[in-house]
């Protein structure tokens, strides 16, 4: 029995040890049959994709970035640079806790409150950046001190890059711009264009001015080098290389002692000053004050100053030359009456009776100068700056010719000039009233609404460069130019040159006497008339004309008081001039905002300019030691 | 032994499983080719190695050299005294596991203790540990034999003896070594006869616990998974694999040509010991690797026949022992290979008889010596002599 049970255990133990043995078996197979189809699918199927990444991994493509172009000034002196210093930079991507890295790192080198709040403010717009800065400018010893530690920092490299300055500060820094960090929205707009692989290993772009109009000349073009590399990525050998081409040289029509002088003429007061060459629409100067300085932007502006920009009541950043729009009161005149003899409403003779007010139905419109200024012909009209003559006027003309006229002086149109963000200014007419406004009885232009126009108020807003270039077409002769800030474009390395030339927009129909009558009107105004006390003395003749612009509505009756109004509610005070008469070389357009009467604020500024570019004299004010100081450095 | 002709013409029965010495030789031929091709560039660079590009090729040399020698010596050795000596192996062996662990004594590189310096080589006891756990499992399984099936007295004790293997393993820590071990353990005592239900719960146990220990923390979880798409991070955590998927993607049918591999250049780290097989795959391409795979399988296939062979003529020690060597080298194996090819996460865990390491070498062909002489020992029954 037992033998028996013996014998059939182990007949049964043998089975069952057979059928686990084969269960092994068939494991072993199936774990090697899984292995071999991934490797079938790795090795033949995969082959493409994996070779391919092999051979990225083996060869780097590396960008050379170009030189940015400089910026020069008409003269030669340059008004934007580049140079080279070590920055202290964390990639993002590598570097695992950020905020310790920094904390550790500012134990070796200085790492302020404004770095740190720089950082932040990258970290946030250009989130999937290589590698950003923490530090800018670092001293020999603060890269060697790192250098030493560097095997303890993951991620944190020092590397040497090319930094943009700009010598003159904040002088003429809303005709240069500046250049900031390539964000999304740039890389959306390289990309539209389809330039976007000519910035591969470029960081920065012009954001404003002609950093950004003329960013395509001043960029370059980035070059490649083809290098073999090891796995740390470190390169072994180049393979190949194709240089980069630096960027070109930009030179401006801006003269920076010119816009040096004017902007000191501010002497702190807010506005804004366009000189225009009239026979080309060069433009001499360029003036939007306050300004901000543009080295701000370059290695990134920290958070408080970029509020303190945004926040500050001036509005720095404002281009007001360029999309300020301002009345151009009585400024408008003399275009007034170039309307009048060119459409036959007036002739030289004809008078009108000033009695200081003008009725239009149950409205009273009254003159500048209580009592009025008795009888007043056309030339009067301009010197003394009569108001009833001029409501009289556009009464008479009517709102449609007058916008038919002046709409050929560029007024209410972008004057193409090279620079973004221009305003288009407003010309107040019926149709533009009708695009303006949405509800009926606003689309509606009412008599009245064309008196207010002949002095320049009411709707009537310009930007000082749409003022600058329609003065720059008086003076010479109803030729209207495209302004420009750029004069020529050079490759620094060829020596390549490409000349902007004078663009002639178009020449106005006037006839040569009217324009001459109106011409001789604008010099009297600076001999005899509003503009006599600004302009006494000078060395040669210039024509001008004075304007005040309304900010607040006066009521009827009411006499408007300087003293009583807040100092930001008081008018601007605006001048028009060219200068000489006989062959005009400058003409130009000055609004200084809240200033009061244009013969006083304006004027002077306008007589300063002058004398300096035409004369080379220098004002006797304190603003000229600073200006001359800035000059001399390099 | 002289050959003798029997009357048909015919070459009698081997008297060793020639296939099997061959395919081992085979293999370890062609891993000291891979290794100096998969090590030329790093030794050359390496000032650790005196610039000597043939740093790696000499050492490997002389261990293949050791290894055999070994080998021929282990063969003497019959069954029955390994049987017999199997316990005091295993307390060796837990012994210079428990040596590395004393500071000083074990040497660390890489954050894991897992050599014993000896002065002239190290000396790394989880090798030794896989070798003497095969033979401690198959004696412990034919001692027990009469209560295997009983949990409290047959398989406890062994999961006792486990438990503080895996412990000292896990703080080296090991855990490639840990796998193996575990897993062939156990699949040997599957094989002898452990009772199926506990083999199950037992297996559901371990799966059970291996989820939880990965669900319960995301980290684990990421290094874990993260071998799935090493693209997700391939400068971090999936550098090694991203690259030894590249070297098996570049490979197609036969390979860039021996020598010609791009990612042995410094790109992928450990190419003469834990990825040798991608640089094989690599510079010889399928045909290579479905060389290396056949012969493992070849090989594992073989150590389960002589197993079957043992089992018949009753020698039970002999048959686990062969298919628990089996079990071991076929899976360690498998797992290096699955680690290359991007299926398993990666463990410290060398291709056995072809990739660099002494220690690893020696007892592989010990292990094969073993399987050998088993081998031999039954033919010799086979014809009726008693061994």
């Amino acid at each position: 029995m037992i033998g028996i049970t013996e014998l059939r255990n182990t007949e049964r133990e043998l089975h069952a040890f057979r059928t686990r043995v084969l269960l092994s078996a068939v494991v072993v197979l199936v774990t090697f049959g899984l292995l071999g189809a991934r490797f079938v699918w790795l090795q033949l199927v995969q082959h493409e994709y994996y070779h391919t990444r092999a051979e990225d991994n083996r060869i780097a493509i590396v960008p050379l970035p170009p030189h940015r172009g400089l910026i020069l000034d008409r003269n030669g002196t340059v008004l934007a640079r580049n140079y080279s210093a070590y920055t202290l930079e964390i990639a993002p991507r590598k570097a695992h806790d950020i905020e310790g890295t920094i904390k550790m790192l500012s134990n070796l080198v200085t790492i302020g409150s404004r770095d740190r709040s720089r950082f932040a403010k990258h970290l946030v717009e250009a989130r999937n950046a290589e590698s950003l800065p923490i530090r800018t400018r670092l001293s020999d010893e603060e890269v060697a001190r790192f250098a030493v530690n560097r095997y303890r920092f993951e991620g944190v490299e020092i590397k040497a890059r090319h930094f943009r300055q700009y010598p003159f500060g904040a002088t003429a820094s809303h005709v240069l711009g500046y250049i900031g960090r390539i964000d999304a929205r740039d890389i959306e707009q390289l990309e539209a264009l389809g330039v976007e692989a000519n910035y591969r290993g470029t960081e920065y772009i012009g954001k404003r001015g002609v950093e950004a109009t003329y960013q395509q000349w001043l960029h370059g073009e980035t070059g490649l080098e083809q290098v073999e590399i090891d796995a740390g990525g470190r390169g072994i050998r180049t393979l190949s290389q194709t240089a980069a081409h630096a960027g070109r040289n930009v030179t401006l029509t801006l003269d920076i002692r010119l816009q040096q002088v004017a902007e000191a003429a501010f002497a702190g007061r807010r506005g804004a000053l366009v000189a225009l060459e009239p026979s080309s629409g060069a433009v001499l100067a360029f003036v939007s004050i306050p300004g901000y300085d543009p080295n701000l932007f370059v290695d990134g502006i920290d958070l408080q100053s970029w509020k303190a920009l945004n926040t500050s009541a001036d509005r720095p950043l404002n281009n007001r030359a360029l999309a300020g729009m301002y009345p151009p009161g009585s400024t408008f005149k003399p275009f007034m009456a170039l309307a009048a003899l060119t459409l036959g409403q007036r002739t030289p003779k004809s008078t009108i009776q000033d009695p200081g007010y003008f009725i239009l139905g149950e409205r009273r419109f009254r003159d500048s100068r209580p009592g009025g200024h008795g009888t007043v012909d056309l030339r009067k009209s301009i010197v003394v700056s009569s108001d009833v003559y001029y409501y009289q006027l556009a009464h008479d003309m009517g709102i449609e010719a007058i916008a038919g006229f002046m709409q050929q002086f560029g007024f209410g149109s972008r004057t193409g000039i090279d620079l973004e963000g221009e305003a288009s200014g407003v010309l107040p007419s019926p149709q533009w009233k009708m695009k303006r406004f949405a509800r009926r009885e606003q689309q509606r232009w009412y008599a009245g609404e064309t008196i207010s126009i002949g002095i320049g108020q009411g709707y009537n807003a310009y930007t000082p460069l749409q003022l600058a270039s329609a003065t720059a077409a008086i003076a010479n002769g109803g030729a209207l130019y495209r302004p420009h800030v750029v004069a020529r474009i050079e490759d620094p390395r060829s020596g390549e040159r490409e000349i902007v030339a004078p663009q002639l927009v178009r020449q106005i129909p006037l006839k040569p006497e009217h324009v001459a009558f109106v011409q001789d009107a604008m010099a009297g105004v600076n001999q005899e008339g509003t503009g006599a006390r600004a302009f006494a003395g000078a060395e040669y003749t210039s024509a001008g004309k004075t304007g005040t612009a309304q900010v607040i509505g006066i009521k009827q009756n009411e006499k408007y008081d300087e003293d009583k109004i807040d100092e930001r509610l008081r008018d601007h005070s605006l001048f028009i001039a060219f200068a000489p008469v006989e062959s005009p070389r400058i003409a130009l357009a000055v609004v200084v905002e809240n200033g009061g009467f244009g013969s006083r604020a304006a004027a002077p500024i306008a007589r300063t300019v002058l004398d300096y570019y035409l004369l080379g004299k220098r004002p006797e004010v304190p603003g000229q030691d600073a200006a001359s100081a800035a000059t001399e450095r390099p | 032994m002289a050959r003798v002709r029997t009357r048909t013409g015919k070459l009698p029965a081997a008297e060793y499983d020639r296939s099997l010495v061959w395919g081992a030789l085979l293999l370890a031929a062609l891993g000291l080719v891979m290794v100096y091709s998969a090590s030329i560039a790093t030794a050359e660079a390496s000032r650790y190695t005196g610039q000597n590009a043939a740093y790696y090729l000499t050492r490997h040399g002389v261990f293949l050299a050791a290894s055999l020698l070994g080998g021929a010596l282990v063969f003497l050795v019959p069954a029955r005294g390994w049987q017999k000596a199997a316990p005091w192996l295993f307390l060796c062996g837990l012994v210079l596991l428990a040596l590395v662990l004393v500071p000083g004594l074990g040497r660390e590189v890489n954050g894991a203790r897992r050599w014993l310096d000896l002065r002239v080589a190290t000396l790394q006891p989880s090798e030794l540990m896989k070798l003497a756990v095969v033979l401690y499992a198959a004696d412990y399984t034919v001692r027990k034999h009469a209560v295997l099936k009983n949990f409290k007295k047959g398989l406890l004790p062994m999961l006792a003896v486990m438990l503080l293997v895996s412990w000292l393993l896990l703080r080296e820590p090991d855990f490639g070594a840990f796998v193996v071990i575990a897993v062939t353990t156990f699949g040997m005592l599957f094989l002898g006869g452990m009772n199926g239900l506990h083999f199950v719960a037992l297996l559901a146990m371990l799966g059970v616990g291996f989820a939880g220990l990965v669900l319960s923390s995301p980290y684990r979880m990421q290094r874990i998974f993260g071998f799935m798409d090493p693209w997700a991070d391939p400068y971090g955590g999936g550098y090694q694999l991203s690259h030894a998927l590249i070297a098996f993607g570049r490979g197609e049918w036969f390979g860039v040509g021996l020598g010609a591999s791009v990612e042995k250049l410094f790109y992928l780290p450990e190419a003469h010991t834990d990825f040798l097989l991608a640089v094989i795959a690599e510079e010889l391409g399928l045909v290579g690797v479905a060389v290396v795979i056949g012969l493992f399988l070849w090989l594992v296939l073989r150590a389960f026949a002589i197993g079957r062979q043992a089992a018949l003529r009753e020698r039970h020690f002999s048959a686990l022992a062969a298919q628990g060597i089996g079990v071991w080298l076929g899976l360690q194996a498998l797992i290096n290979m699955g680690v290359n090819m991007g299926l398993l996460p990666t463990k410290g865990l060398t291709l056995p008889l072809m990739s660099f390491g002494g220690t690893g070498l020696v007892v592989n062909f010990a292990a094969l010596a073993i399987l050998l002489r088993i081998d031999w020992e039954t033919r010799q029954l086979a014809r009726g002599k008693v061994a």
